[in-house]
């Protein structure tokens, strides 16, 4: 489940039980936003969403800040390299990092929430950044 | 020698009186109240890494390398754009912000090509600088991804290029050609990772509305906007300050040097008149100094049409001297006179004006200024008692009505307009007074509030009418006038001007311009808070210059407006010491200072001081000499640094003249107009081999450092010293700085100023002496300096150059930013892109009627004679009215201009002559005149 | 309401009667000139924003910015019909790109581009604000929602 729109955090299944209000969600990381709400499915592929959050703030990005003019297009770089199997556990680490940059150096919201959902990804979907190129992958 | 790198405090300074306690990095410090972090850190003495700051323009916040820890506070706030608060403690190197710093620059680097050893910023990169302050060792994401490493490099602009390639996408170019520079020529183009910097729609520099001031240039931190010198020659090793010889703004550059070659000019940021801006010209041009068409050698010859002969100096001297002599000998003391340069130290002149008055034993001696701001002099030092403006450029910031006379700040004075223009974007009005569609007029984010396109000749009428208006209503300031100004002249005035030929209505009649909008301009200037004239030749060059001169006083001293910061009535001075050679003592009545040679108290100082008597009459202004010498009785004359032959008026008269005269030494850099008609030339020395000061149009006494040796050999004031010896008056001068301690001595508004005081406290504006040790920024604050402001009397005396159905149009001339004057400069520079002929404005109305076509060829003719140049067609002239330039001498456009000058100082009526416009195919008969002559005159012969 | 253009000779009068609607326009003004000179037009010729520039006392280069930053705003001829699709969260697990890739292949067009015949143009754009409907098209004003590969076909052929 997706809240608050394409930077909001992913929540997993046991995390649905939740109060609706900011601070509850604030608390496990992630926004209300906008309220919108998306439910996914289990054939959805999650380093894929991740790579679309990337995607989506490259594409909406305004380019006044670095972190956010610059790292999404790296961050989408880094995922492909994750789901192709090249150095993935430095990748990883280089897309936390990466995340912390955004999150902390951007100059506004849409660089400093767009680590939510790959985050979350990465945190709750492990295996979709492991075992990607074995399996099918959606919408791409 | 100085460092090359001016200091950068990250984001400008600001002056709010009040200061806050804060800490950094534990350390307590006291900054200005508003002041960002990074700036008080950094005057503290600690440096917060940085890219998109620079001080020169506001914070903006998007580099991130910034970022800084507050105590209290969540996150990490851009350093830049956070002003300080009392008793905020600040941490500026943490772990945490030392991997976000790293990992930021990592991105940049991403994206950044790795040529640092072949780049031409190496040394010199603010991105090169931080990569190694936040210590980036590794590229994880390597080189492969998506990038901006192919694009094309933009050359087109003649001194540097734009490689977007290197771009960091900062922004600083494009908010410095907005805040700094005020043309809005770039942007960022697209968003996100597509962003990227453009100059106008995406175009190349060149066709873009970039005016190469180089600001853009300054601000960038890599080599994307660098100086082609650069490229050429590497960073420089050290730099001296100096003073631009240009125009009148006089701005202070750092010549930096690798030996003693220059590799660039930047703008000082410490300049107290250009505060870190430049021009194109003082930025750029100065590549002239060593053009090959530079005389090195010293030449004479026996008649003008013999070639020239390189001689020794002794010889050249020897020789001017020797003919000097004989034709006082034969033709009286009188005979001979000289001609000091605006565009030479105020030392050099100094020395030329004595040579004329000791060693020539006369009073002949004029200078360029002549032609140029001599009713400025004259009006008002009638009217306030000094012959100088009344403002430093700064008290525009106070302005909130700004008057432009028959000034194109933009063109002539273009680092004071972009103050000017930060002024009034922040709100001031604006009114222009101006026959033409000047670019303040209308540009980026510029209107002005009211354009008066008067008819050439009509500036007085129109000031009357603007005294009218306040006169009728009710908008003098009665207290400022009781108190400062002398009641009965403004009583006379008063009756004269509330005559009904001085109202807006009938003015309009002989001005062309709109009653109502007269009105509503002099009701803005008479009650629109601080109101500051500033005005050019566009005044003085008429036969009415200094009654309009004064006619802007009585108006400033009526409504209260002169004394205080963001009034006054300020000349905009043409040449880079116009107002020097003024003080200096360069007019035939009077001795340095003003002081007239008629006065025995005052002759007798010089007197005593010289050693010798002085003649008490004054002697020949410059068109008196010419009708001297075509009356068989003025024979010789000593030429510093000036090109009579083309910038005066009435080319044909002055040839006449200069050809009748026995002896001519011409002393400049090049073999000019004026030298065609020489018998000694003396090569002079460019500003970069010059150690002396100049004057700017604030009255600013500022130093010119030599950076290298005289290329010919000699100092200029060592020439006029060793023709003065020549001559048989002894001048023993060691240094300039001795030549400037004889000038303090002997004028009481000079009194303190000395070399010592310039280079330890950077500028004075005189007067400086004991009672105002550091000079006088801002004139007749509680006083007039000639006690009560006099009200003079200016009634309208039409010129008697008159359109005619001979000669149905007006033209008028004036100057463009890329040429500077005669072009003896500028035109041996490549600003030849921007400006390589004259042209003819004509409207599309005019030039349709007499079937003229864009780009076609005309004949130019008036009363006095006819040339032909290139007409472009555009409504920025009026009905009516034609435009030139005279920047090119094979134009001649002085060949049409008339003698007709104004009455009290001669100087010429360039803005108004009366004209007829047709379609040629041939060149002129003075044109093909002047072809010849140039082939003949430039035969050299090498030393005998 | 479109005033027929070509490329080569660009009617200003609508654009002047525009500014002078608008007077004064100042720099807060840019976009919602931009929206009425691009309704007039198609697009936003280059003529056209000289000419208003001129007339304004705007910076060309900043009118230029902000064409360029906003993805509204074109600078070259646009087709008769514009073909928007959504890359939304929600549009893209439906299968947004299916259908993207749909609308490239049979326009043989890509994001950003004119048909030949200055028919179709094509854009992405980031949501229409229509999720429950994923994923979607628009055409000029009309919206088709869940709409497959085969629909879409349909969908263009109606349009010529």
């Amino acid at each position: 489940v997706q809240v608050g729109g394409p930077l909001g955090a992913y929540l997993t299944a046991d995390q649905l039980d939740i109060p609706m209000d900011y601070e509850a969600f604030s608390a496990i990381g992630a926004i209300v936003g906008h309220g919108g709400i998306v439910v996914f499915d289990d054939s959805v592929n999650m380093a894929a969403q991740a790579r679309f959050a990337m995607e989506f703030c490259a594409i909406e990005s305004c380019g006044k800040c670095t972190p956010c003019r610059i790292g999404p297009v790296r961050g989408v770089e880094v995922i492909d390299r994750i789901v192709a199997g090249v150095d993935r556990e430095l990748n990883l680490g280089l897309l936390d990092e990466l995340c912390d940059t955004m999150e902390d150096a951007s100059l506004c919201a849409m660089g400093g929430m767009t680590p939510y959902p790959v985050r979350s990804a990465m945190r709750h979907f492990k295996e979709d950044f492991g075992a990607a190129e074995e399996k099918e992958r959606v919408n791409e | 020698m100085n460092k090359v790198t001016q200091a950068d405090l990250g984001t400008p300074a600001i002056a709010t009186g009040e200061t806050v306690q804060i800490e950094i990095d534990g350390a307590p410090t006291t900054v200005n109240a508003g002041t960002s972090i990074l700036r008080a850190a950094r005057e503290a003495g600690v440096d917060i890494p940085k890219l998109c700051a620079t001080d020169s323009v506001k914070a903006f916040g998007s580099c991130r390398m910034c970022l800084v820890e507050v105590e209290g506070r969540r996150g990490y706030p851009a350093s830049c754009t956070t002003p300080v608060e009392e008793g905020m403690k600040v941490r500026t190197q943490t772990d945490a912000l030392a991997k976000i710093r790293r990992n930021v620059m990592e991105l940049y680097i991403s994206d950044h090509p790795l040529d640092c050893l072949t780049c031409a910023a190496n040394g010199d990169c603010e991105l090169q600088d931080m990569a190694g302050v936040v210590g980036l060792r590794d590229v994880r994401y390597g080189f492969e991804g998506e990038n901006h490493l192919d694009l094309s490099v933009d050359a087109s602009n003649p001194y540097f290029h734009f490689d977007s390639n290197k771009c960091i996408v900062c922004s600083r170019c494009v908010r410095a050609c907005d805040e700094v520079q005020g043309t809005f020529a770039l942007t960022i183009q697209d968003r996100g990772f597509g962003s990227r910097v453009s100059a106008g729609i995406n175009e190349a520099f060149l066709d873009s509305e970039c005016v190469s001031c180089g600001a853009c240039v300054q601000a960038c931190p890599t080599a994307t906007l660098v100086e082609k010198s650069i490229v050429e020659h590497g960073q420089p090793d050290h730099a001296v300050e100096t003073t631009c010889a240009y125009c009148g703004v006089g701005c202070s550059f750092q010549a930096e040097m690798k030996g003693d070659q220059v590799v660039r000019m930047t703008p000082s940021k410490d300049g107290q008149a250009n505060h870190g801006h430049s021009c194109v010209k003082g930025r750029f041009a100065w590549g002239y100094a060593s053009h090959p068409d530079r005389v090195l050698s010293p030449m004479v010859r026996e008649k003008t049409s013999d070639p020239w002969r390189e001689v020794s100096w002794e010889e050249a001297i020897g020789f001017a001297a020797e003919r000097f002599k004989q034709i006082q000998g034969e033709y009286g003391r009188k005979a001979i006179g000289g001609i000091t340069s605006s565009r030479c130290t105020n030392e050099e002149v100094y020395v030329v004006q004595k040579l004329v008055r000791t060693a020539m034993g006369n009073n002949n001696v004029d200078t360029c200024a002549r032609v140029c701001h001599s009713p400025t002099g004259y009006g008002l030092n009638k009217t306030l008692g000094t012959s100088a403006g009344t403002q430093p450029f700064d008290s525009v910031m106070d302005a909130d009505v700004i008057v432009v006379i028959g000034s194109n700040p933009t063109d002539g004075h273009p680092v004071f307009a972009s103050q000017m223009k930060r002024r009034l974007r922040e709100g001031a009005k604006l009114v222009v007074m101006d026959p033409r569609e000047i670019d303040l007029v209308r540009s980026a984010r510029i209107e002005a509030d009211y354009h008066l396109p008067l008819l050439p000749g009509t500036n007085v009428p129109m000031i009357n009418a603007f005294a009218h208006v306040i006169l009728t209503e009710e908008l003098v300031d009665e207290g400022y006038v009781q108190e400062r100004c002398d009641t009965e002249s403004f009583e006379a005035w008063r009756t004269m001007i509330l005559r009904p030929e001085n109202s807006p209505e009938a003015v309009s009649e002989i001005s062309g311009v709109p009653a109502e909008d007269i009105r509503g301009a002099a009701r803005l200037y008479g009650s629109g808070g601080r109101a500051a004239i500033y005005y050019g030749l566009g005044v003085t060059e008429h036969s009415q210059g200094s009654t309009m001169v004064m006619g802007m006083a009585n108006l400033a001293m009526a409504t209260g407006n002169i004394g205080f910061s963001g009034a006054g009535v300020n000349p905009m001075r043409g040449q880079n010491n116009v107002q020097g050679s003024c003080d200096m003592g360069s007019f035939p009545h009077e001795l340095p200072g003003y002081r007239p040679v008629g006065n025995d108290e005052v002759r007798s100082s010089f007197e005593s001081h010289w050693g010798v008597s002085l003649d008490p009459e004054p002697g020949y202004r410059i068109p008196n000499m010419f009708d001297a010498a075509c009356a068989d009785i003025f024979k010789g004359m000593y030429i510093q640094g000036e090109d009579i032959a083309q910038s005066d008026p009435n080319t044909l008269h002055v040839e006449e003249a200069l050809g009748k005269m026995e002896c001519i030494v011409v002393q400049d850099l090049f073999l000019n107009e004026t030298s065609k008609f020489a018998h000694v030339f003396l090569p002079g020395t460019s500003f970069l081999e010059k150690d002396g000061t100049f004057t700017n149009a604030e009255r600013r006494i500022n130093r010119v450092r030599p950076v290298m040796k005289p290329r010919q050999g000699k100092d200029e004031w060592q020439i006029t010293q060793e023709l003065a010896q020549a001559l048989g008056y002894e001048m023993n001068y060691r240094t300039s700085a001795e030549i400037m301690d004889e000038i303090a001595e002997l004028t009481p508004t000079f009194a303190n100023v000395s070399f010592q005081l310039l280079d330890e406290v950077g500028s004075v504006q005189w007067p400086c002496n004991e009672g105002a040790p550091l000079g006088t920024p801002i004139m007749h604050i509680d006083e007039f300096v000639r006690g009560k402001g006099l009200f003079i009397e200016t009634e309208y005396v039409p010129t008697e150059e008159r359109a005619n159905r001979k000669f149905p149009l007006l033209l008028t001339t004036g100057r463009i930013l890329s040429q500077y004057n005669v072009g003896a400069q500028t035109r041996r520079t490549e600003n030849n892109v921007w400006h390589s002929e004259d042209v003819l404005e004509i409207h599309p109305s005019d030039a349709e009627t007499r079937g003229i076509r864009e780009g076609d060829r005309v004949s130019l003719a008036s009363r006095k004679g006819n040339i032909t140049l290139r007409a472009t067609i555009t409504e920025r002239v009026q009905p009516g009215v034609v435009y030139t330039t005279f920047h090119n001498p094979e134009t001649g456009a002085n060949v049409v201009t008339t003698e007709y000058s104004d009455w009290a100082t001669s100087c010429p009526e360039y803005k108004v002559t009366a004209v007829e416009v047709t379609p040629a195919t041939h060149r002129s008969e003075w044109q093909r005149g002047f072809e010849a002559r140039a082939k003949q005159q430039g035969r050299i012969l090498g030393p005998s | 309401m479109s005033v027929a253009q070509t490329a080569e000779s660009v009617d200003l009068a609508p654009a002047m009667h525009i500014v002078e609607e608008m007077s004064p326009v100042t720099s807060g003004d840019i976009i919602p000139l931009l929206q009425r000179l691009q309704q007039a037009y198609g697009y936003l010729p280059k003529d056209v924003v000289l000419t208003v520039c001129e007339n304004t006392g705007l910076p060309a280069s900043r009118v230029f910015g902000v064409a360029t930053f906003y993805s509204q705003f074109s600078l070259e001829p646009q087709g008769k019909h514009l073909v928007r699709c959504c890359k939304g969260t929600a549009c893209h697990v439906r299968g947004g790109q299916r259908v993207m890739d749909t609308v490239e292949r049979t326009l043989g067009i890509t994001d950003g581009q004119t048909t030949g015949d200055m028919t179709f143009s094509m854009e992405t754009v980031a949501c229409l604000g229509t999720c429950f409907l994923a994923p979607v098209v628009t055409v000029d004003d009309t919206y088709y929602g869940q709409v497959t590969p085969d629909r879409l076909k349909k969908v263009l052929a109606q349009y010529e």
